[in-house]
């Protein structure tokens, strides 16, 4: 476990193919190409605790994997610094980073088997193997040892000499193992955790068997990844990384490559392993459901800036921008032009005649953020919206029954939204009906029509914009003097 | 039982039956042609055999003949008893073998680390890179050999069997083929998980990629294998010695004695003999031949 600090982290793709001439400007079609260059990721900053887990959720395009990749090693960065458990990364071989990756195409060694495949970073570097695991091994072999003997005290029931003869054998053995138990065992209550060392080939299995056990892929170890599902490439995928332990583990969208079934099972599948595993997760993700449901925190990203960080719930509930209320939630939401009036006893939102009072908590943020009078945009979410007398009417195009729920497409103002309502047993037609939808005030989104910002945050300094006042550089520069 | 009949009737109409007698017409002659290759491709080693057991005497008298003689036995023993200064068979094969294996290895490793240099990392110049080893194929090796034929000269390397070896490492066409295998075989993804797992450059080249590209390496080993078997006009320039000299140069030289003392069973006994080794390598590997050419046109 470690904790990851990201500061000012940009990375730029400078023009190889078409360098523009001198005195040429660059077409800049989006906030990401410049003149040095097209910029990926721009001045990202992020601190992410130990055990966390972190979802990096965008648009393709918007930098996430690119991001990934910088923490990894892969991709050099261009500005900014990464410090992983509080040392500076930035120019640190990704082996020697002690992190894992799980790609996106599982890339599985396809010559070597399940098993060669997750013992092949064990084999080849020392790692950090922890007193407890130890133990747990050395029990595995005492255990062996003794059905040995079990069956050589059968097998010689009638020499009783050779039978003295080959246990002798293994009583050194045993009482090796056990005198290392105990060691082992006094170093944990001295508090000591681990210790740094190449593994021996037994004890490559035993950790292999151990990880292959928690992932249900005991019985593909002797396979090749060729003769495996997309589900099962997948879990050897991630046995593959998890099995040295890593401070910190990538996930670069493990889960787009399967089916819709699978994916929902390994989703449920990795909250599981990151309950047993105690590492730092950061997980690339454009599915938002995996956001949702896997991530301690969610990362939103566009255009490479940072648009929002927080918990799954604030960033549903309180969307800081336009583009987050419209990225994260399904049906999307729904938007519709307003006007934001100021009057004595506090705001109110006038949707072409409807008028909502906005709840006491969002009347409080608004009042902090000093907002006037203007023209806004309103979201409301599909699943807030019902059917009522009063309200903002549309012409219904589609329904969609989905089981409990229906989905109702309407047209209001020349504008498409969604409302989701339930199937209370009463089946109504609404098709090519006029229907009236209201909502609460505690369920409407006010943006900006000038920044496309949430007016109830608009004091707040923008996610893109956030910089830790910490002195790491500093802090570096000292600890590596002494 | 009407709409049956019917069904039939349709099957059996003129125009499917026409369909049917071209098919069978196409299908004939394609398998005409293929025979007719084949055949072509096992006549002349047939050929071969048969003339190994045949007299010089009977082969001088000329004639296409197909029925083995019986002087392959005679054959063998005069040419290891009467052509001893020009054809040592045991010296003979353990040269040609020393530098078929060595050069065939050294091509096919160098060749592979090549392409992978320059399919793996993003440099400066790299596409130059490619291109100028492509451009090189172009040059044909009898214009170089003259100035490596003055090099060997000048620094005393006459005679020297690494010096027909240590040069394959340099194989634009093999480099070439890597390449075209590792772009439309590998991804790389891979090198990038075989280093987060920890590998450094060289293995992740030798127990991940080398492992990988077999198909490919083994059908570049059998090519230059074979193109270093066969080869006569490097070696010949430069070997003079009786102890260093390969099997085509001494073939060669039954070949190019006088008339009177040429014994042409000798020659095609030499030759039989020649092609043993190329016909087992071919043999050991030609599974991955398969495998090689069809895996770079299909996404397995």
């Amino acid at each position: 476990m470690a904790d990851v600090k990201i500061r000012n982290l940009v990375k730029i793709y400078p023009y190889i193919d078409k360098k523009p001439k001198k005195g040429e400007k660059v077409k800049k079609t989006n906030l990401q190409i410049t003149d040095k260059g097209v910029v990926a990721v721009q001045k990202f900053n992020l601190d992410i605790k130990h055990g966390e887990f972190v979802v990096l959720v965008g648009p393709s395009g918007c930098g996430k994997s690119t991001t990934l990749r910088m923490i990894a090693g892969l991709e050099d960065i261009s500005e900014g610094d990464l410090y992983i458990d509080g040392k500076l990364m930035n120019a640190v071989e990704p082996k020697d980073r002690d992190i894992a990756m799980v790609f996106q195409s599982y890339a599985l060694y396809p010559h070597m088997t399940v098993f060669q495949n997750m013992a092949y970073p064990l084999r080849i570097l020392p790692q950090h193997i922890t007193y407890k695991f130890e133990i747990r091994y050395l029990n595995n072999k005492l255990e062996k040892i003794a059905h040995i003997e079990e069956e050589l005290k059968e097998k010689y029931s009638n020499k009783p000499e050779k039978l003295q003869k080959k246990l002798e054998k293994y009583e050194l053995v045993k009482k090796e193992a056990e005198a290392r138990i105990t060691e082992c065992n006094g170093l944990i209550d001295k508090g000591e955790e681990s210790y740094f060392k190449k593994m021996s080939k037994d004890m490559i299995d035993f950790k292999v068997r151990e990880i292959a056990e928690m992932l249900n892929i005991s019985e593909y170890l002797d396979r090749k990844p060729k003769n495996l599902s997309g589900g099962q490439r997948q879990r050897v995928a991630i046995g593959r990384a998890i099995v040295r332990n890593p401070k910190v583990l990538l996930m670069d969208e493990p889960l787009s490559n399967l089916d819709a079934k699978l994916r929902n099972q390994m989703r449920a599948e990795i909250i599981k392993i990151r309950q047993r595993i105690q590492t730092t997760f950061i997980y690339v993700t454009h599915d938002q459901i995996e956001a949702m449901t896997l991530g301690d925190r969610i990362v939103v990203m566009k255009d490479g800036y940072i648009q929002q960080v927080g918990t799954p719930q604030e960033v549903f509930d309180h969307p800081r921008n336009l583009f987050v209320s419209g990225f994260i939630g399904i049906p999307q939401m729904n938007y519709f032009d307003a006007k934001l009036l100021k009057k004595e006893d506090g705001y109110y939102v006038d949707i072409n005649g409807y008028v909502v009072k906005p709840s006491k908590e969002k009347q409080e943020r608004l009042k902090k953020s000093k907002v006037e009078e203007q023209d806004i945009l309103v979201g409301v979410r599909p699943d807030h919206m019902s059917i009522t007398d009063k309200g903002i009417t549309g012409r219904v195009n589609v329904t969609e029954l989905m089981g409990t729920t229906s989905h109702i497409h309407a047209t209001v103002n020349n504008k498409d939204i969604i409302a989701i309502v339930p199937n209370d047993g009463v089946h109504v037609d609404y098709i090519n009906k006029d229907v009236t939808f209201g909502f609460n005030g505690n369920v409407i989104h006010m943006f900006s029509k000038e920044n496309e910002r949430n007016l109830e945050f608009l004091s707040e300094v923008l996610a893109s914009e956030f910089r830790f006042d910490d002195d790491l550089a500093k802090k570096q520069a000292e600890h590596e003097k002494k | 039982m009407a709409d049956k009949s019917k069904l039939y009737e349709s099957v059996d109409s003129s125009e499917s039956r026409k369909a049917l007698i071209k098919l069978i017409v196409v299908k004939t002659l394609c398998y005409l042609f293929l025979i007719f290759l084949t055949f072509m491709s096992f006549f002349f080693f047939y050929l071969l055999f048969i003339n190994t057991t045949r007299s010089n005497n009977q082969l001088q008298d000329g004639g296409l003949v197909l029925i083995p003689s019986d002087s392959f036995f005679e054959n063998l023993h005069n040419l290891f008893t009467s052509f001893r200064g020009e054809f040592n068979a045991v010296i003979g094969l353990k040269n040609s073998l020393i530098v078929a294996l060595g050069s065939s290895l050294l091509t096919c490793y160098f060749s592979a680390l090549t392409a992978y240099g320059i399919w793996a990392y993003d440099f400066k110049l790299k596409k130059a890179a490619e291109i100028f080893i492509l451009a090189i194929m172009m040059i044909p090796s009898q214009l170089s050999s003259v100035g490596f034929y003055q090099i060997a000269i000048k620094y005393g390397f006459r005679n020297k069997l690494w010096l027909l070896i240590i040069p394959s490492i340099a194989a634009p066409a093999t480099f070439f083929y890597m390449i075209q295998y590792l772009r439309s075989t590998v991804s790389k993804e891979l090198i990038e998980a075989s280093r987060m797992d920890g590998s450094n450059e060289f293995m992740t080249f030798n127990r991940i990629v080398l492992p990988i590209m077999k198909p490919a390496l083994a059908v570049q080993f059998i090519f230059s294998f074979v193109g270093s078997w066969n080869n006569l006009y490097m070696p010949s320039l430069l070997l003079s010695n009786k102890d260093k000299k390969t099997l085509p140069i001494m073939i060669n030289a039954l070949s190019s004695t006088s008339w009177g003392s040429k014994d042409l069973g000798c020659i095609y006994m030499a030759i039989f003999l020649s092609i043993i080794p190329v016909v087992i390598v071919y043999i050991f590997l030609s599974r991955f031949i398969i495998k090689g050419v069809t895996a770079g046109s299909v996404k397995g």
